[in-house]
């Protein structure tokens, strides 16, 4: 598989051109149909933007690593013009006005989109599943989900269409779905990427963030798009940096904290052994391992689901069938109209937990379940900022075991819920989180999970790429 | 235990038309939720704050400085219907 380093030397040598990567990521995508991992795929705009990347190139004007690079991203993200459905009903004809900044950032950088990727609706979901335009296929194993919320990003790059994509990460919806695939994904530090234009699901706790086959590729990215936006105020004005300059830096001296809460019952015995097994090498490497705590974590699921379901309660009653998306046809009164175009257009998923939003919300329930909630999300914050006194990083294992069987979100949702008990907890605390491959368990890649502390992404991403170097 | 006219007053806040037959399920998965989220609602947390957001310990300010919104072609581009720039409800009053 291509890295974008590789793509930009080939650009360099004249060996290929914008517009040959992008036509052969069109094929690409063309061929593997199949995986459904695309929604809408940008043809004539790519084609336009790859020969405009060409000439830039021939005037000696290339804008840096991203010119003239492929990349997919995930339907939620608005591109104006364009098709953005969140992969629901209510939204399947709406064509965004604006631009998210996010994919103003990528575009300015050069990178040339080439479609939209598919996604659990409105980013509700850990499968894949609740896409109205049908499952994601994960190219490594027909009878498991990709994970998600964005499983078509994660297959987009580990089917080798594109080098890179952005996803977007709730609850561990980029981190799941690459460890899933097999390929690196990384949620940044809340407040680290503009939210402005991308459709909000749970506003304090959603953040965007890349795919790549590599840390390297993840790190360019994150430099391309991360940086203060005027039009969304929980950005951080901390100036941008280069995230990739500490890759090589190895982790000798490091102190990797490990929970001992993650290492218990719970865990497949397997993806366990991968896990600890990496750890081994970088012990060997000069890291030492010291056990952590994190009482609170068991509560993590919990807190999650009812600030998520709240928020998206509360996010989602803008889609009403009034100004925008669809309208139900048979509606003669003003309720029935709101009602039955919210009913007829969400999926079952968005529904339950709209449901379970108004009412963790509702009068003589706020307390008791929402406001209780951002209490244990406070004890939960405090846990790891304890735990980080004692270490620089977190050691965690992506998903309890392998992917989940397909068809669990409509028999045993709850089951799904249950799976996200390592992810949620950074979206919570705010911290980063990167997904990268350590070994193997039953046919299958493992992810391991490394916690940072905030706004230490390039810190992150340098143990990272130490642990791709020793799964080689 | 949810009661099915808690579930129907719930669809009713959520905007959601929730028809007899759909009850079963949309309370059962209720149900198992709630119970799930049980052990939480037990914790004795009187002496905690609650975290409403993720505290980055800065606030960023822009210039309030008027920029040009979406033109009236724009706010109609998605609109299921529109009439007299407007866009169109079923008749509320008078009906």
């Amino acid at each position: 598989m291509d890295t974008i380093q590789d793509l930009q030397e080939q650009l360099k040598s004249g060996k290929t051109t914008a517009e040959g990567l992008v036509q052969s990521a069109l094929s690409k995508i063309d061929a593997t149909k199949d995986l459904n991992a695309y929604i809408s795929v940008l043809n004539e705009r790519a084609l336009v933007r790859a020969k405009e990347s060409d000439k830039r190139r021939a005037e000696g004007k290339t804008l840096g690593a991203l010119d003239g690079i492929p990349v997919a991203v995930k339907d939620n993200m608005c591109i104006e013009g364009t098709r953005t459905t969140a992969a629901s009903k209510i939204l399947e004809n709406f064509v965004a006005p604006y631009t998210a900044t996010a994919i103003e950032k990528l575009e300015a950088a050069g990178a040339v989109i080439v479609g939209k990727t598919n996604m659990d609706e409105f980013a509700m979901g850990s499968s894949n599943e609740t896409s109205y335009f049908g499952p994601v296929k994960n190219p490594l194993d027909s009878s498991r989900v990709p994970g998600g919320s964005s499983g078509g990003s994660a297959v987009a790059v580990a089917s080798g269409t594109v080098p890179c994509a952005l996803g977007s990460d709730t609850g561990g919806s980029i981190r799941q779905p690459a460890a899933c695939t097999g390929v690196v994904g990384l949620k940044p530090t809340y407040g680290r990427v503009s939210r402005y234009g991308l459709l909000a699901y749970a506003s304090s706790l959603d953040q965007i963030g890349p795919f790549g086959a590599t840390v390297a590729d993840c790190a360019t990215l994150l430099s391309a798009i991360c940086g203060i936006d005027p039009h969304d105020n929980t950005t951080s004005a901390r100036p941008t940096e280069d995230f990739g300059a500490k890759l090589d830096a190895g982790i000798k001296g490091k102190v990797i904290g490990v929970p001992k809460e993650y290492f218990g019952e719970g865990l497949d015995k397997d993806c366990k052994a991968a896990i600890e097994g990496m750890l081994k090498k970088m012990e060997a490497e000069g890291a030492t391992l010291k056990e952590v705590s994190l009482p609170h974590i068991s509560y993590a699921v919990s807190s999650y689901y009812i600030i998520a379901t709240a928020e998206a309660s509360s996010n989602l009653s803008r889609y009403d069938g009034v100004r925008y998306g669809y309208r139900s046809k048979d509606a003669r009164k003003l309720f029935d109209l709101y009602a039955k175009s919210r009913s007829e257009g969400f999926g079952k998923e968005v529904q339950r937990r709209i449901l379970l939003g108004s009412y963790v919300l509702s009068a003589g329930f706020y307390d008791a379940y929402y406001v209780q909630a951002q209490k244990v999300r406070r004890l939960i914050t405090d846990d790891f900022n304890k735990a980080f006194e004692s270490c620089d990083v977190i050691a965690s294992p992506a998903m309890p075991g392998l992917p989940l069987k397909c068809g669990m979100n409509e028999s045993d949702p709850m089951a799904v819920y249950l799976s996200d008990i390592y992810t949620v907890s950074l979206n919570l605390a705010g911290l980063p989180g990167v997904t990268v491959p350590c070994g193997m368990a039953g046919g299958l890649p493992v992810g391991l999970q490394w916690i940072g502390k905030p706004f230490m992404e390039a810190d992150l991403l340098s143990v990272a790429a130490a642990t791709e170097r020793l799964n080689k | 235990m949810l009661e099915n006219d808690e579930v129907l007053k719930l669809a009713k806040l959520s905007r959601l038309s929730i028809s007899e037959e759909e009850i079963p399920a949309v309370k059962g998965h209720l149900d198992k939720m709630l119970n799930h989220l049980e052990a939480l609602k037990a914790l004795d947390l009187s002496n905690v704050e609650p975290m409403t957001a993720v505290e980055t310990g800065e606030t960023v300010l822009r210039e309030d400085v008027p920029v040009q919104g979406f033109t009236l072609e724009q706010a109609f581009a998605n609109a299921p219907a529109v009439e007299n720039d407007h866009f169109a409800i079923p008749k509320v009053i008078g009906g």
